[in-house]
């Protein structure tokens, strides 16, 4: 057992804020993240259901588990690239939101902790749309994470 | 009348007649008692005194409740009088006996009218005034407290002691739930069975477990044999894996049921606190014929769509307001009978009151025939209680001003009278509906009558659909709204081709293909369609369909977040698969096919949304022509918004860049030429193509259109969605600096 204060160490360096949690996930090969406090749940999309006359933004309706569900075009709100691959795509319940809502994604990446002092811009090549859903960027292993300010996607 | 009540008096009849048979009796053995020497007679004359009292309360009560006033004040008193005698006051002599027997006899013979079908209450005040008489000898020291008095109109609570809360459900929707519990209980049995299963695969694992640790210490040699070992974990692991994808199966077999049964559950218990507004409103015909004779007119008031249920919360709270509005009706709305002989208008005052469901809405409404209210009264009251500057109250619409007498205070007539002042109390209607989560309108025509519409929301509702399929797909469609489906030969088909009309008992009732609608592909040809007749309150309308399906109970989900402001549906909901099918806005739809200008129109296919799609604001104060044209133009793959007139449009050029405007040209504030005026003269939205769509079409208007500025002008007539398409395509395209002005479409 060693006896050494911890004290005096902490004391020198300001501490590292917490770092935020984000689910990433994939629109073709752009990687986005959702804080992993507003997600409810990610799920495989089996059936949407398209609505017709629904604003552009809206990909249609999902059935999660018997509750029936928005679900948001992340591809059409962020202006990103077309989908490239016919795999199942998914859908990312979100929570803390006064109606239930989703968005449909390609894939699921994983989790990343992102560092407040990690976040950096976004990128001057972003088109409007997305960068002003997004609070900013990170680089994580699976590439450059856009990180999502969801009040500000669902508004679109 | 078409009110039965007679459901509800001839079961009170029955009771009171056991009732009243049972009180003579008690009655009887009480005097017996009375009469008999002291010691014989305790126990007898309690139990007499018991049931007199016990008779006497509930004839009261139900009496009461059918608003039998007289009957319920007589025996009202009479109940008064047994609680007396059973705190030992000796009841009465001889005569105080005529006089309660004589009580009894009056309440028979009132009783045998009512089975007569004779309403009309009896006079009560001497009869009560001699009860009162015999109490007020019993209770010299007024220990009881005695409010009631017989003479005024029964204004007294129910009850003095108070009843717990009961909620009478009809067995059908008891046995639903009956039925529920064995399943549950076979759920339960079910979980039971998949801990057991897993246990043992937890077994069979660690004994695995423990042979690979066995053999790993086992050094090497000649006598262990590696490879007979790794195929015995081999066909372990094996058994493992089939066995945990067979409980998987079972364990996903199992949530999906028990989801099911969980959801049917909640369902049913919903459903337990939905009442049908027979409940309040079966009281309002006979209401009516009181409030007539206080005014001296003649009211026949129909009662339509009794049955349809509402939350027991929302039905006990409607009923004041629904008061208030009759009331109104009877007062202000209708005529004098002298007056509405000048006018040649039927002498019996009509009103209706009909209750519909909606989608998750219920309409409740209340229309008379009488002389309306008139927009320019409203001006002028608004001008003299100094609403708003006289100059705009001027521009103010008839609908705005009719708004007006749901505001606090807000009344036309100099004195109230004391049932209602026009608009007095109309600010806790709302403030009722408002708070019920609904909402209040009135219509109104001079001399034609006023309709006031609660549209009240129905939390949660089973709404019965048929099911129909266009392009492709399936959509919900309420069943109340369906009057006949009419499947169609070729022959007709094409008819109804040529002229989007259908005759149906000698109506030329219009017909559009859902399928164009909603911007979705035509069917395949040869395809064997129907046609869905509807009826709405405003008219019929015909909805082509490529397929009709099966009649379906469905559970009703409103639908959120970005789709909440659509009005194509009022919703969805969960097909027996998992599937989700939208449910059609009836009132919608009829606006669409009656604007639907002919089925030439070949279906658009909407288009995916383009990276940046090009911005059109459409400008219409009418909320269903607007919304229509915005859907199209969304499902065309255009960004779009309303402006409801030429003010709000400028506004919304300010805040945001548009790529073409389409308006309207009557709109209140602000018309279409002169919003194509100043758009033309204000620099950045001088070259913003505008589109007049419009009614008018005369040769001057379409001049007048081409001298402000517009590009094209569209005939709502006319109006369809590939010309509106079209002209929206060419003007975009040709470029915003393109100066080729003035091709009329």
């Amino acid at each position: 057992m060693t006896a050494e204060p911890a004290d005096t160490q902490d004391s020198e360096a300001p501490p590292r804020p917490d770092p935020t949690p984000y689910l990433g996930f994939f629109l073709a090969d752009e990687l986005y993240g959702v804080p992993l406090d507003q997600l409810r749940e990610v799920a495989r999309l089996s059936h949407l259901r398209r609505v017709p006359g629904a604003p552009a933004g809206v990909a249609g309706l999902v059935n999660l588990r018997g509750e029936i569900l928005c679900a948001l075009d992340a591809r059409t709100i962020l202006a990103s690239a077309p989908r490239e691959h016919s795999e199942t795509p998914f859908v990312v319940a979100l929570r803390g939101f006064k109606d239930p809502i989703g968005l449909v994604v390609d894939s699921i990446s994983d989790i990343y902790s992102v560092f407040p002092d990690e976040i950096g811009p976004a990128p001057v090549t972003w088109p409007a749309e997305r960068a002003v859903c997004c609070i900013g960027t990170a680089a994580v292993p699976a590439g450059l994470m856009g990180l999502l300010d969801l009040n500000r996607l669902i508004k679109v | 009348m078409t009110f039965d009540t007679s459901a509800f008096v001839g079961k009170f009849v029955e009771e009171a007649r056991d009732r009243l048979k049972a009180l003579g009796e008690a009655l009887l053995r009480l005097e017996q008692a009375i009469a008999a020497p002291e010691s014989a007679a305790g126990a007898g004359r309690a139990a007499a005194i018991d049931q007199a009292m016990r008779e006497a309360h509930s004839i009261k009560g139900s009496a009461l409740m059918l608003g039998f006033t007289d009957i319920s004040q007589v025996s009202h008193v009479l109940e008064d009088l047994f609680v007396a005698a059973k705190r030992g006051a000796a009841l009465v002599d001889g005569a105080g006996f005529d006089v309660v027997f004589g009580a009894v006899d009056v309440l028979s013979t009132r009783i045998e009218q009512l089975a007569r079908g004779q309403v009309e209450p009896m006079e009560v005040g001497e009869l009560g005034q001699k009860l009162k008489a015999l109490l007020g000898v019993e209770e010299q020291r007024g220990r009881v407290p005695f409010s009631t008095s017989v003479d005024e109109k029964g204004t007294r609570p129910l009850s003095q002691t108070p009843v717990p809360a009961t909620l009478r459900v009809p067995i059908e929707k008891l046995d639903r739930l009956t039925h529920l519990a064995p399943e549950l209980v076979v759920q339960s049995l079910k979980a039971f069975e998949r801990h057991t299963e897993l246990r043992r695969l937890e077994r069979i694992l660690s004994r695995l477990r423990d042979r690979v640790r066995e053999a790993r210490l086992t050094p090497d040699s000649p006598m262990v044999d590696r490879g007979a070992q790794l195929a015995e974990y081999a066909d372990g692991l094996d058994l493992l894996t089939r066995r945990v994808r067979e409980f998987l199966v079972e364990f996903s077999d199992d949530r999906v049921r028990l989801n099911l049964i969980t959801e049917e559950l909640r369902q049913n218990v919903i459903e337990l606190t939905m009442l049908p507004v027979a409940t309040v409103v079966d009281a309002f015909p006979r209401a009516v014929r009181d409030l007539a004779r206080t005014f001296s007119k003649e009211v026949e008031l129909t009662l339509r769509g009794r049955e349809t249920e509402l939350d027991k919360k929302i039905i006990e709270q409607i009923s004041e307001p629904l008061t208030h509005l009759i009331r109104n009706a009877v007062d202000h709305g209708l005529e004098t009978l002298a007056d509405r002989e000048r006018l040649k208008k039927n002498p019996v005052g009509q009103m209706v009151l009909s209750a519909e469901q909606q989608g998750n809405r219920v309409l409740i409404s209340l229309r008379d025939d009488g002389r309306g209210i008139d927009p320019a009264v409203l001006r002028a009251a608004a001008k003299r209680l100094n609403i708003a500057p006289p100059a705009e109250l001027d521009r103010w619409s008839n609908e705005k001003l009719l708004d007006l007498i749901f505001q606090p205070g807000f009344s036309t007539r100099a004195t109230a009278t004391d049932v209602s002042g026009r608009g007095v109390g109309m600010d806790v209607v709302r403030s009722v509906v408002e708070r019920l989560g609904g909402a209040v309108r009135v219509q109104s025509e001079l001399g034609r009558g006023t309709t006031v519409t609660l549209n009240l929301p129905l939390s949660l509702a089973l709404l019965r659909v048929v099911l129909v399929e266009a392009g492709d797909e399936l959509f919900a469609f309420p069943t109340a709204a369906v009057r006949r489906i009419i499947n169609l030969g070729p022959e007709e088909r094409k008819q109804l081709q040529d002229d989007p009309f259908l005759n149906v008992d000698g109506e030329a009732i219009p017909v559009a293909p859902l399928s164009m609608l909603l911007a979705l592909p035509g069917p395949l040809p040869g395809a064997r369609q129907s046609v869905l007749l509807a009826e709405t309150s405003e008219g019929r309308f015909g909805l082509l369909v490529d397929a009709v399906h099966q009649e379906q109970e469905l559970v009703f989900k409103e639908l959120k977040g970005p789709l909440r402001n659509q009005r194509t549906f009022t919703g969805a909901a969960l097909l027996g698969n998992g599937d989700i099918v939208p449910i059609l806005d009836v009132p919608t739809l009829f606006d669409m096919v009656s604007r639907a200008p002919s089925m030439q129109a070949s279906p658009v296919i909407p288009r995916r949304v383009a990276l940046r799609a090009a911005r059109v604001l459409v400008v219409d104060d009418s909320l269903v022509a607007g919304e229509l044209q915005k859907n199209i133009l969304l499902a065309a793959g255009y960004e779009s918004d309303i402006a409801q007139d030429g003010v709000e449009a400028l506004e919304m050029l300010s805040q945001k860049a548009w790529d073409l405007v389409i308006a309207d040209v009557d709109m209140p504030r602000m018309n279409g030429f002169e919003l194509t005026v100043r758009l033309r003269a204000d620099e950045t939205h001088r070259e913003t193509p505008v589109i007049i769509v419009t009614s008018r079409d005369s040769m001057e208007d379409r001049r007048r259109g081409f001298e402000v500025g517009a590009d094209a002008y569209v005939l709502k007539r006319e109006f369809d969605q590939t010309q509106l398409l079209d002209t929206v395509r060419r003007l975009l395209g040709r470029g915003v600096a393109s100066g080729s002005r003035g091709t009329y479409a």
